[in-house]
């Protein structure tokens, strides 16, 4: 029987090579004649991969933390004003914020400070002699590197007071730490990709505990917030039982179809290929969402809407993922398909690159992902390998298009890899399908 | 003897040409369609890896099946045999078989009562008639076990229910491994007992939804008192004990070099 098997699964390889494109023989172009979009190519129209990998020359050109394309999160940017309404009525808890990569979280925790602007006006509306004021400072932040030791997790904690760090660490020095941050005017504390700050290499262990102390200690007089990556979060669960300390877990997923359609038709308006009053019309819909509009003006259909039913099918309410695809798809519009710009077929993703992964590599994947990505020194180290081998394996995958490097000029060991970000869904959801990553 | 060539006659009478060809065609059909049932769970563990022990599992069943309904209806619907008939030859080849057959027949009987109530499953880590691996087949009257050392091993399934068998597993892709390191007897029993912890936390191939633990023993050895540290922890699939082993080697012996555990067994004692 085993014979047959082989026979048919050569069969079966033979049919797969025969019918798939000789995706290195062919280009982009003939990728998109097909209706397909390959990894590689997705990963290349990452800003930092056309400018060359070097990180001084993308710098971005809006704010990070902006608020631009911030859209819906209704429900839990109401749970977020009662979590500052309990802090200020004497309350005051961690909370967390989680989500998937590529979800907007980043968008969400930006959009913190008009959510206090707005507590503010309300609270001066109604006061309540009795809560405390809302504080006068806040701060969003995302940690670079993780500390590995328990000085570095409370320098890295000073640094956002602006308070001077003890130079060495006693007894004491997390007691002084404390009292100092405690002194300080309350502020709101935002920390962005949390699982930065997590790491897999000895000494990372006591920097959390370290962090986490200062945290729950001060958590009276600071209001503060975590944003964590759904995955990382579930890894700091189950390692550190991170849900015993916080009181408030905020969760939210991709984009629905309709949210995810309200996107992209501002990108169509952008682009100036419908006008403004379909926009228009999604916001009537979402304010009246029981009113059926009754002028036949109104009823008309967006000429996009098959196009974004297939977005969201493709990129499965991967926000910037489905921006990609409608730009590339009206972009390659002559090849893929059709007269009119709204008759175009959005391109589905040709995703082989993953398959051809081996156990290592995804054991890779699966890490960068957690972290938010890794050095290739760090890669060395968890993997225990040298670092000319996690110099060669995190090429190779960055050449298929599954992580994006940031190059250092002084030294090979200090590249920084990181997962695509247009691809952290589709990357996530294999390697949870290969038990690499866990729920 | 009018009454045996009769039954002789009646006998020969339902071996024609045409039911013969029915009942090959009918095995090469089922055997046609175990063999696309395997490809396609192939396909399904090569697509969804996570699930790999389900589908593998749903298989010796499916063939069971298949193969009872293919041996019912060759008798049943093609053979149509006169129930006398039936009775004297099953009864005659029973008597044949059985005593021809006592050890695979035996094997038989213990993988069917394997399949109902099942001590191990398909892709569980056994320890079985003094062989550990994978299971990798279960087949009416045997087992199919793949060794570390990629050997192939096949238990008779009777084995299975004669003697105990150790299951690593039951049936999830996690396993704990256990992995001891000696000490002596000065080392800082405390700091250990954390580095080893957190090191087993570091490797990559630990499952870190269930717990490491850690735990402080002591031995004496040849004249010396030893602290023993036994970690216990999960590998997140089966395949990879080994390697997981081997990398809490690496990572706990390397914490424990730098922190200098090892430092005065290493000077000679003047």
């Amino acid at each position: 029987m085993d014979i047959n098997l082989r026979f048919f699964s050569r069969l079966s390889q033979w049919f797969t090579d025969f019918m798939a494109p000789k995706s290195a023989l062919k280009s982009e172009s003939d990728d998109a004649q097909q209706g397909l979009i390959s990894l590689k190519t997705i990963a290349n129209q990452y800003p930092l991969n056309m400018g060359q990998g070097q990180l001084q020359q993308v710098l971005p050109l809006r704010p990070f933390y902006s608020t631009e394309r911030f859209i819906n999160r209704q429900s839990q940017l109401t749970q977020m004003r009662d979590v500052i309404s309990l802090w200020r009525n004497h309350h005051g808890e961690v909370s967390a914020i989680v989500a998937p990569a590529g979800a907007g979280l980043s968008a969400f925790l930006g959009h913190m400070p008009i959510l206090l602007q707005q507590i503010r006006d309300d609270s001066e509306n109604t006061p309540s002699p009795q809560a405390k004021s809302l504080p006068d400072k806040w701060l969003i932040m995302s940690f670079y590197q993780a500390p590995l030791s328990a000085i570095e997790a409370i320098k890295n904690v000073c640094h956002c007071f602006n308070i001077a760090p003890p130079s060495t660490i006693t007894d004491s020095s997390i007691t002084e730490t404390i009292y100092a941050i405690n002194q300080q005017t309350p502020q709101l504390i935002i920390i962005d990709d949390l699982h930065k700050l997590m790491l897999r290499m000895m000494g990372n262990n006591q920097a959390l505990v370290t962090f986490a102390t200062i945290i729950m200690e001060t958590r009276k007089h600071h209001c503060w917030i975590l944003g964590c990556e759904k995955y990382a979060w579930q890894r700091l669960s189950a390692q550190y039982q991170i849900t015993h300390f916080i009181k408030h877990v905020i969760t939210f997923d991709y984009f629905n179809a309709n949210d995810l359609a309200h996107m992209q038709t501002q990108q169509l308006v952008a682009l100036g290929l419908i006008s403004n009053d379909y926009l228009d019309k999604i916001d009537d819909a979402a304010n009246e969402p029981t009113q059926k509009s009754s002028t036949p003006d109104k009823e008309a259909v967006n000429p996009y809407d098959d196009q974004l039913k297939q977005l969201h099918t493709i990129s499965q309410g991967h926000p910037k993922l489905a921006t990609l695809l409608l730009h590339y798809s009206l972009a390659n519009q002559d090849e893929i398909s059709s007269e009119n710009h709204h008759q175009t077929d959005i391109c589905k993703i040709n995703s082989s690159a993953l398959q051809l992964c081996q156990d290592n590599d995804l054991f890779s994947l699966a890490e960068i992902y957690v972290h938010g990505g890794l050095k290739v020194e760090q890669h060395a180290h968890i993997f225990a390998q040298t670092i000319e081998q996690s110099s060669l394996q995190l090429s190779y995958l960055a050449r298929h298009g599954l992580i994006i490097a940031q190059y250092s000029q002084q030294d090979f060991a200090q590249h920084f890899y990181f997962i695509t970000p247009t691809l952290s869904k589709i990357i996530a959801s294999y390697l949870v399908n290969n038990n690499k990553l866990f729920n | 003897m009018d009454d045996s060539r009769k039954a002789l006659q009646a006998f020969l009478d339902i071996i024609s040409f045409d039911r013969i060809l029915s009942i090959l065609l009918l095995c090469l059909i089922a055997w046609l369609f175990l063999v696309l049932v395997q490809f396609c769970l192939n396909q399904l563990n090569n697509k969804l890896p996570k699930y790999r022990l389900i589908w593998n599992r749903s298989y010796p069943f499916v063939r069971l099946f298949v193969w009872l309904c293919v041996i019912i209806y060759s008798i049943v619907g093609i053979i149509d045999p006169h129930e006398n008939l039936i009775l004297a030859v099953v009864g005659s080849i029973s008597i044949v078989v059985g005593l021809a057959t006592q050890e695979p027949a035996k094997n038989m009987i213990a993988g069917f009562i394997i399949m109902l109530n099942p001590p191990y499953r398909v892709g569980d880590m056994v320890t079985l008639a003094g062989h550990y691996g994978e299971v990798i087949k279960l087949e009416w009257s045997v087992t199919w076990l793949r060794t570390f050392d990629d050997n192939t091993v096949m238990v008779p399934n009777a084995e299975a229910l004669k003697t105990a068998v150790s299951n690593a597993n039951s049936g999830a892709l996690d396993e704990m491994v256990v992995v001891k390191f000696t000490l002596p007897m000065h080392v800082d029993h405390k700091k250990a007992i954390a580095l080893a912890r957190e090191a087993t936390q570091c490797s990559p191939y630990t499952f870190l939804n269930k717990p490491i633990i850690v735990n402080l023993g002591n031995e004496y050895d040849l004249g010396d008192f030893l602290q023993t540290i036994t970690v216990k922890a999960y590998v997140m699939d089966v395949r990879l004990e080994k390697k997981f082993m081997s990398d809490i080697n690496i990572r706990v012996l390397s914490a424990f070099k730098n922190a200098h555990f090892y430092d005065e067994q290493q000077t000679p004692t003047p």
